[in-house]
This record gives structure tokens, sequence and C-alpha cells, in this order.
């Protein structure tokens, strides 16, 4: 086996029935429904291509602001969902097979029987898995209520891993009951976690008075809740082994790598590729292999969930 | 997007609906703005307008705009000494370095080219108005527009008629660039039109699309260009 092969090997993670080449996926959020996006998506070098949350219905989203920067590398946003609906997945799917990684559908919805249906959908076009978001902050009905409720829980994923074939991920955010909610998730059929959403803030303009946002409240991402990301991995992990996704303020190597040890076998970047650009995702990926060898290891699957066994 | 605190100088009716607007900007721009660039301005509470640079000096820049929804209606309310949210400059300056540039402008369509005039000494090309009054206003404010024909649908200033009736009078070579901005319905004309010529070198200044202003929400996606980073300026074939 020559040195190339090797050097490829090294990275190479297997996460909820998925192989990647790399770890380091695109968070979904971030263009996605779009066949136009795909191409985009499929530069930046993402070993697997995150479609932004589709739903039933298409949705307009909410009014602008929707995205505001913030303070150490961070966002807040509340786009709303916007989407063109269910008629959009296939062809987004379709062309972003072209790139040869797989491509994951990040599935919404207000209601069990819509999660089964968008899900359904995204199979039959030819996704690689489904990415459940149990935990958007920014609808009012579904996502993170039902993400914290572990019963929720179990009864969309046991739905809709009862109906399709390919792997289920489940996104789950931040809450008090986090680890139950996860472990409801891996009885009810999913194949992997993605942890964590992004976490409900508001800024407020000290000028007008008013927030900046048009919805008042959003979801904060990047490098303000990374600590918090680490934290989740380390501590659903701990309880319930399981293929995690880790995601939340990934700008460098070492946020992935940290995510890694806590549990992870892949990261996702999102709020990275605005700050950073597109560039961030090899930067990541190369900083990654040197840190495999740097610490003697033979590939960076044996440093997942790493620091539990320090 | 970040939004930077920027006092209002003044907020003057030009004519009618339009309206120029100058803010301080309270902070520091990290770059000047340089034409096309545009800007999303914030009206607190109300609504995010993506907007044309027309002036910039400093850490006063100003924006042309015509009322046309609750968001322009609002920002055409305030008055100096108001706080308003203004973006950095947004997207990809383009100066022609040398070269022959004509300007093509429909109506409020003029504000990138406001800019441009600080930049072109003697610049060439069509601006269509609805009514001619508002040329003569704005010809006061930046004596440089004199130097393109203005065609006014009310016949009251410059030719008569619309901009698509005038077009053919600017002479276009070979290395000419064309830069467009206006209503949909005239950049659509317009551009048909250079496809049927032929010709390649027209581009359209298009911001009026930008919602999120970063590139995450993908609304501003024209061709593989999304315009709120790597516009607005895009090839006039996505708009024929």
């Amino acid at each position: 086996m020559g040195a190339t092969t090797l050097s490829r090997l090294e990275l190479n993670v297997k996460v909820g029935g998925l192989s990647l080449e790399h770890p380091v996926m695109n968070a979904s959020g971030i263009l996605g429904y779009l066949p136009e996006h795909a191409d985009i998506m499929a530069s930046w070098g993402v070993s697997a291509i995150v479609s932004k949350t589709f739903t039933k219905e298409p949705r307009a989203g909410h009014s602008p602001p929707i995205v505001v920067k913030v303070r150490y590398y961070s966002l807040i946003n509340a786009v709303g969902l916007a989407n063109p609906g269910i008629n959009g997945i296939g062809p987004f799917v379709e062309r972003a097979k072209k790139y040869g990684v797989p491509v994951v559908v990040s599935v919404g919805g207000g209601s069990l029987s819509e999660y089964v249906e968008v899900a359904e959908v995204a199979e039959r076009y030819g996704a690689s898995a489904v990415e459940l978001n149990l935990s958007c902050p920014n609808v009012e009905q579904g996502g993170i209520e039902l993400g914290r409720d572990p019963v929720q829980v179990f009864r969309v994923v046991k739905d809709v891993s009862s109906i399709v074939r390919i792997p289920v991920i489940v996104k789950l955010g931040i809450s008090d009951r986090l680890v139950d909610s996860a472990a409801k998730a891996m009885e009810g059929g999913a194949k992997a976690l993605t942890l964590i959403n992004t976490v409900r803030g508001m800024i407020i303009d000290v000028y007008s008075f008013k927030p900046l946002l048009s919805n008042i409240s959003g979801g904060l991402s990047g490098a303000s809740i990374h600590p918090i990301a680490v934290w989740a991995v380390y501590s659903v992990f701990r309880e319930v082994p399981t293929d995690i996704i880790g995601v939340g303020g990934v700008l460098t190597w070492k946020d992935a790598a940290e995510l890694i040890l806590a549990g992870a076998r892949a990261v996702q970047v999102g709020t990275a590729l605005v700050y950073k650009g597109p560039k961030v995702v090899k930067s990541i990926v190369k900083g990654l292999r040197s840190w495999v060898r740097k610490v003697g290891a033979k590939s960076i699957a044996e440093l997942s969930g790493a620091a539990h066994r320090a | 997007m970040s939004y930077i605190p920027a006092e209002v100088l003044s907020n003057d009716n030009v004519y009618g609906q339009y309206f120029f607007i100058t803010v301080r900007i309270l902070n520091s721009y990290r770059k000047t703005p340089l034409p096309p660039q545009f800007a999303v301005v914030w009206v607190p509470g109300v609504d995010l307008i993506p907007l044309s640079y027309a002036l910039a000096s400093g850490k006063v820049v100003g924006f042309f705009y015509k009322v046309v929804g609750e968001g322009t209606k609002a920002l055409s309310m305030r008055s100096r000494g108001d706080v308003i949210g203004v973006s950095e400059p947004l997207g990809r300056w383009y100066i022609p370095q040398g070269g022959d540039v004509v300007f093509l402008a429909g109506g409020a369509g003029i504000a990138p080219f406001l800019l441009y005039l600080k930049y072109v000494e003697s610049p060439r090309g069509v601006w269509g108005v609805r009514q001619g009054e508002l040329a003569a206003r704005l010809v006061e404010l930046f004596p440089k527009l004199k130097s393109l024909l203005v065609a006014s649908e009310d016949c009251t200033y410059g030719l008569c008629g619309k901009l698509t009736d005038y077009v053919d009078r600017v002479p276009i070579g070979r290395d000419t660039e064309v830069l467009i901005s206006g209503p949909s319905d005239m950049v659509r004309e317009v551009c048909r039109r250079f496809r049927d010529l032929k010709f390649s070198r027209a581009y359209v200044i298009a911001e009026s699309m930008v919602k999120c202003g970063i590139g995450v929400c993908g609304s501003c996606l024209v061709g593989n260009v999304l315009l709120c980073k790597d516009g607005p300026v895009v090839g006039c074939n996505y708009f024929e």
C-alpha cells in the first residue's frame, strides 16, 4: 500500500452507515436547497453534502433581517426554515449526487407524518441518509419542542426508521433532557446523532431598542457555542456510546479534534464557512491529518471518544 | 451580517417617491465602499433593504432610493439624528481601468452610477426616467450626470421616450463594457437586445435580490453567483 493511500485512509471514517473520506461535512443551513447550491457546496471539499432542512410544503421563512454576525466568530439566525418544500428535494439530491459523496437530506416537519413523508421522498431520490431536524429553534411547531421530549423523539424516529431503509440520523439541540432524547433516538432506530443545533439567543440594538432579528430571537451558532457542543457530545457519548456527528463552533482543526475526542466520529462546519470562506474545510482536514500523526494514532477513527479513556 | 449604527445626516425628497439619504457611520468601515458595492440598510423594527452606495466619503455614505414598500417608506421618514443600521460594503467592486464603459440606468437604477461618477471622468450612456423633473433635480446634485443622455417618458427633460428608445444612439465598440441597472422589465429588454447583437460585454448590477447578505440563505443566487458575495455585477445572459 502506497504512502498516498495510507494518508487517505487515516482520515476515513464511518458514521451512521456512511463511509466518509474524511470527517468534515457541512452543517445543514448554509445554502442547500437548490441544485446550483449543490455545485457550490461540493466545491467546499466536504465529505458529505448536507441539505438545508426540507419540509413538506414550501416555506418563505422569516422577513429580513434573518441572520446577524455577532462577536467571537458567531452568528445568530432566524431564517425560518425557508425551503421550496418536498418538490425541491429531487432536483437538489440528483445534482448533489453527481459529486460522488454521500448526500444527506435534512428533514423537518410540523407533525410526525410530515417527517415520514419528507424522508420517504428523500430516499426515493437517492439520498444516502436523512438527518431529522428535531431541534430547530426557529419554527413554532415541531423542531425544538419535539427534540426536548424523549417520548416524542422516540415516536418520530421509530416512524421514520420503520419506513425508510437509508440511515436515519437525528439532530438534537441542547436541553436538560438531551441524554434521554439521545437514548430514545437510538432506541427508535437512529443510526447516528448530530449534536448540537443552534442555541436560542437574541440581540438588541442599543440605539433603537429593537431586536435585530425580525423574529426577535434566533439560533446562535459558531465559536460562542463550541464549549457547549463539546460538553453535549461528551455527555451523550458517555451514556449512549454511538456514532455522533459533532457540530457547533468548528472553525479550526483543533475545534474538530476536541469534538472527536469527546466522542464524535465526524464533524460539521457552518458558521466557519461564513467567517473563513470555503477553504476552511480543506484547512481543517489538513490540520486533522497532521494531528493524527502528531499524536501517533493510526487513524482518526481510533481517536473518537479518546477523552473518555484518558 | 453585522449592522453598524449610522446617524442620519439628511434625508431629502429629491422628487416624488425618490429620496437621497446621507448617514454618518458611527464606527469605522474596514474598507471604503467602491462602485458598484452595496449595503443592506436596517430600518430598526421594520425591514432590511439592499441599496447601492451613491456616495462614500470618509465616514459619510449616501443612498439614492425610491419608496416602493413598507421598508423604504419607513426609511423615508427617518430624519436628522435618527440612527439606522448599515452593513459593511457587500459584493465586489468593479471599476473599468481605462476602458470604455457605458451606463444604462432606469429610474432609481441610477444609484450605483452616482458613485461611479467619482471614478469615471466623462460617463456615457442613457438614463431613463418617467418624470423629467426627477432628472432635472438629480442633475443639480450631480452635474456630471449631464454627460448622459436622459430620456423622460413625460417628455419634460432631455429626450422624449423610454431608455430603450435611445440605447442604439450610444456608440458601443468591441471593447466597450456596458453596465445596466434598473427595473427588471427594462433590464430584460436591454439584455435581450444585446443577446441579439451577440454582444457579450453587457453586465447587470443586481443587488435588490439580496436577503441575508452573507451567503447563507442562497436567495440571491443567479446562475452560480451569490450576488451578496460575488455580485452585484453578473452577466446579462442571466436576465434575458
